[in-house]
Formats: structure tokens, sequence, C-alpha cells
């Protein structure tokens, strides 16, 4: 694709207009008109400032292959114009972390077991549990998987895990491509234990795509109500995996038989999860009647910042591999100073300082055979 | 003394020189070519003794004491098509910047960085000779550089330059030979 029609591509993509454009750019909206017609092209500073005032970088409008117009699956999709500016942060940060990998040679396939039958039309709640339990034994996550997913997720399956912050709305998005491997984004302004189930919910997505996107074009799309709900599902078994469970709730259980708010809220944090995910599964588990669990759930809204004590924390955008590799790109000269701090989000003398530290050499350090 | 001629400097080092102060001495000394990108989007500020200072080169610019220069997408392409597509996103668009015009000006420029890629490039295009560390600058010029990261010296210029020309053998990098 040439580039002009690069540029309108971008452009459209956030949904600004050749008048906005010109306020971000500094480029009048004739000269703007000139570039994506292909009348005129730009100098390269001059597509240095459309570059950044359109979010992508400088190498995608330099590309002539056709632009491959990835899927992002929402959960809950913000507004626009949001949710395009988050969505061409999350491509672009999707396409950052695989060329780390490209250059530092760590480059390795998604290893998610995807999940090829059964078809759309038949996949069922009974499904999803066991598509849960398997991924759980598959890859070792025990009894309390809240604790380790995210980074069995990162380290074992190589799936690229982010953290941007949207307002006022939205909660998680995910992506599988050929080229990129897989994705998700989460919100980093919710608490943890609401990401844990949104990624637990996303990792459905992704172990599902072949089956219930494999017909779908659109560059942005939502699942179905159905699939939202075999993808809740599975969070919470995959969470709250009904073994362990069970024993969690017979051990907290009181003479009577019940559970307070306190129990509740235990059991919530042992898995790490919110407690309205426990309450839920508890009516799954035991079989409670859901009108029943909707009430005690409103009777907890009240209840929550008193007995729920876990403090929030805030998740790094970008997930420790990533950053790893842009210090491994950065001491092996494969990539810039300027491009290592645009990549890790630092400025430029900051970046300048953590290359001034590095040894003139990198020290081995000599293990002896015991 | 002789001025040293066209001398192109990426913006690590124009940095490393207002942190010296030695950046008026190095534009009164040296013929002194900076892109137009470096100017406009890369040197923001620098370490001062107390605060971080901003850098404001357009006096420089207005008064002659530095040159700027930009480059066309042609220039940028051609630039590109001697590498794996990926160099470009590699490097500080300013870098492409002044690697594309050195490229393509019949004068022979010098380039000093204190960025390892950028000495890989020229080893890597058969112009190592054409890579100049700031350490080599300000010899040239009457100075020392005591106390400054290895990023700015000889040593590191010649060990990233091999690199490149190493790779160069091994068929990475320049694909114009292909």
């Amino acid at each position: 694709m040439a580039l002009g029609e690069r540029l309108r591509h971008a452009r459209d993509s956030l949904g600004l207009t050749l008048s906005v454009a010109e306020q971000q750019t500094g480029v009048g909206t004739s000269t703007l008109s000139d570039f994506e017609n292909g009348k005129r092209e730009p100098k390269l500073a001059q597509l240095k400032a459309l570059a950044d005032a359109y979010k992508r970088p400088l190498s995608f409008f330099l590309s002539e292959e056709p632009i491959q117009a990835d899927i992002v699956l929402w959960r809950h999709k913000p507004e626009s114009p949001f949710v395009e500016e988050i969505q061409v942060r999350l491509q672009t940060l999707a396409e950052q972390y695989h060329n780390l990998e490209l250059w530092c040679g760590e480059h390795e396939p998604c290893a998610l077991p995807l999940a090829l039958k059964p078809a759309a039309a038949e996949f069922h709640y009974r499904d999803a549990a066991k598509l849960a339990g398997d991924f759980r034994r598959s890859f070792g996550l025990g009894e309390r998987p809240g604790q380790s997913l995210l980074r069995v997720l990162e380290e074992i399956c190589k799936v690229k895990i982010f953290h941007l912050g949207f307002e006022p709305t939205g909660s998680a998005a995910c992506c599988l491509s050929d080229r990129l491997g897989a994705a998700i984004l989460l919100n980093s302004k919710h608490v943890r234990w609401r990401r844990n189930f949104d990624l637990a919910h996303e990792l459905f997505h992704l172990l599902t795509w072949n089956v219930f996107r494999s017909n779908t074009t659109q560059n942005s799309v939502q699942a179905s109500p159905r699939e939202e709900k075999l993808a809740t599902c599975f969070a919470r078994n995959l969470l709250m995996p009904q073994e362990p469970f069970r024993d969690a709730v017979e051990l907290e259980k009181g003479e009577h038989g019940g559970l307070r708010f306190a129990q509740l809220f235990e059991i919530a944090r042992q898995f790490d999860v919110s407690v309205e995910a426990v309450l839920w599964q508890l009516g799954f588990v035991y079989n409670i009647d859901s009108k029943k669990i909707q009430r005690y759930s409103e009777q907890l809204q009240g209840q929550t910042s008193f007995w729920d004590t876990r403090e929030h924390d805030d998740p790094p955008a970008r997930p420790l591999r990533f950053e790893a590799l842009a210090i491994q790109a950065l001491r092996e000269g494969a990539m810039s100073v300027g491009r290592f701090a645009e990549y890790v989000g630092v400025s430029r003398r900051e970046a300048m300082q953590i290359i001034e530290q590095e040894a003139e050499a990198d020290a081995e350090i000599e293990v002896a055979h015991s | 003394m002789p001025k040293l001629k066209l001398l192109i400097l990426d913006a690590n080092v124009v940095i490393r020189l207002h942190e010296l102060n030695l950046w008026q001495t190095v534009t009164a000394k040296c013929e002194v070519y900076l892109s137009r990108i470096v100017i406009d989007d890369e040197v923001k500020y620098y370490h001062g003794r107390d605060r971080d200072q901003l850098v404001d080169l357009s006096p420089d610019v207005q008064a002659g004491r530095l040159h700027v220069f930009d480059v066309e997408m042609d220039d940028i392409k051609r630039f590109q098509d001697r590498f794996d597509p990926t160099y470009v996103e590699r490097l500080d668009p300013g870098e492409a910047e002044s690697l594309a015009y050195m490229l393509r000006s019949k004068e022979e420029y010098l380039i000093s960085s204190a960025d390892s890629i950028v000495y890989k490039v020229l080893g890597n295009l058969n112009m190592a000779e054409q890579g100049i560390s700031l350490e080599e600058i300000l010899q040239k010029i009457g100075h020392g550089l005591a106390d400054s990261p290895w990023q700015y010296s000889k040593a590191f210029r010649e060990k990233w330059t091999l690199e490149g020309q190493r790779d160069a053998i091994t068929g990475l990098g320049d694909q114009s030979a292909r």
C-alpha cells in the first residue's frame, strides 16, 4: 500500500479530520490532502510529525506490504474516540514486542493450545468447564490459578499482556494473529482481582479463536452474549476449580452451614478474584438459585469497602519480559537509545543514563560443575 | 587549527556536549550539521548541575553556527532498500535521517554518535572511516574527554564498527550486494 493510502488509513483509524490533524501536526490541510492523494511526498521530518500524531511507528508508513487488519475482540468496548486510540496503541505495543523478540533472536511462536472443536453452535458450558480444567492441568496452575495465571501466560505461553488505563468505560481486549501472536489488553484502572477475571475471560477467547472467529472480517468485533457467557463460565472454572473451591468453602463454613461476608472475602482473597465471582461460583457448585445469588450480590455492594482489605496495585504497562528484551537489544547494539526510550516509555535522557551505567564489557559469572 | 569539517552529530552527542559545557566550543571549531528531526524532536533537555535544562538550538541555527538538513522520502527509501527493513525501526528517526543524508551526499561527512547501532551500520556499509567518536572530536580540537561514559569513546566506536563489518561478512544488514 502506497504512502498516501497509509497516511489516510492511519488518520481514519483514529477518526481524525484533516482539520484536527492540521492542529496536531502543524501540516496544513491542503498539504495533508496532497500527501494522502499521492500528489506530493512529505519530507522525513514531516512524516515523523504525522507518525507521532497518528500514534504509529515511522516504519508503518515506509512499508509497502498490505496493511494487516487484525481483529481486536473487546469484552466491554470503550466509547469512541477512545477505542480507536487504544486499539492503535495495543497494535503498536504488540508490534514493538514482536520487534524486540526478533532483534534479540528470542522469537517463539504463541504456545497456547488452540481449540478447534466443538463447532461454535455446539459449544456448551460443559465444554468451557472442561477447557478450563484441561488448561489448568496442562500448565500446572495448581489449586489457586489466579496467583500464577499472568506469569504462566506471559512466560510459558508467550502471550503479550499489556495494561493501559482507559476511562470512563472498557475492560479488556484480545487479538490473535499469525504474525504477532496472541495479545491481551487489561485495564490498569481496575483492581487486580477484577483484572484476573478479565485475563481468564480473554484467555477463553484466545483458546477458542478458531472456533468463534473463523469467518469474521471486521476490524473490531464484540463476541455474542452466548460466547460471553461461555467465557465467564470458563473464567470461573479456571480461577476457582471446583474441588479446591469446595474444600475452601467447607473450611470456612460456620456451625450453621453458612458463610458470612468476612468468610466470602477470605475465599476471594485466596483465589484472587472478586467476592461477586465467589458468589456466582458458589451458586454453580452448590446449585443455589440464581435469584438468591443476585440478592446476596446486591447486599454485598455496601459491604465491600468494609470487608475487602486488599489494596489496588499499579500494574506496569509493559510485561517484564518486554522490558528485559528491550535492555538486551540496547546492550547488543540492536536498537538505538532513542528507540529504547520510546519502547519503554522513558525520556531520551533517562535512557542515556541507563546505557551509560552499563559496564564496558559483560562480565561472565563462572558456574562451577558440581 | 583548521575547522573539523562536515561533522554530523546525533542527539545523544549534542546533549552530552551541553552537559560538558563544550557545545559552543565545538560549534566554533567544527562545521556542524544536524538533521531537522534531531533539532526539532530529539534534543530536548540535558542534565544541568542542579536541574534539567532545556536545549534551544534556534540561536545557533539563526547565527549560522549550525547547518540543518532534511531528507526526501526517496533518500530514506534508498537507505531502507540497502538493509533489512527492520533497520529503520531500530534507529532513531534522526539517525536514519543522518545516515540517509550521508549515503546520498557526494561529500564525505563524519558522523558522531553514542549509539552502537549507528557504528554497526557504518561498518556494515563499508563506511567505517566516516564514524568519529566524541572523544576523537575533542582530541582533534584540543580537548580531553575525562570521566565520560565509554559510549563516547574511540574504543566504543571501534568495537561496534567491527561488529557491523562482521555482520556484512555473514550476510546480515546491507542487502545491496544481493
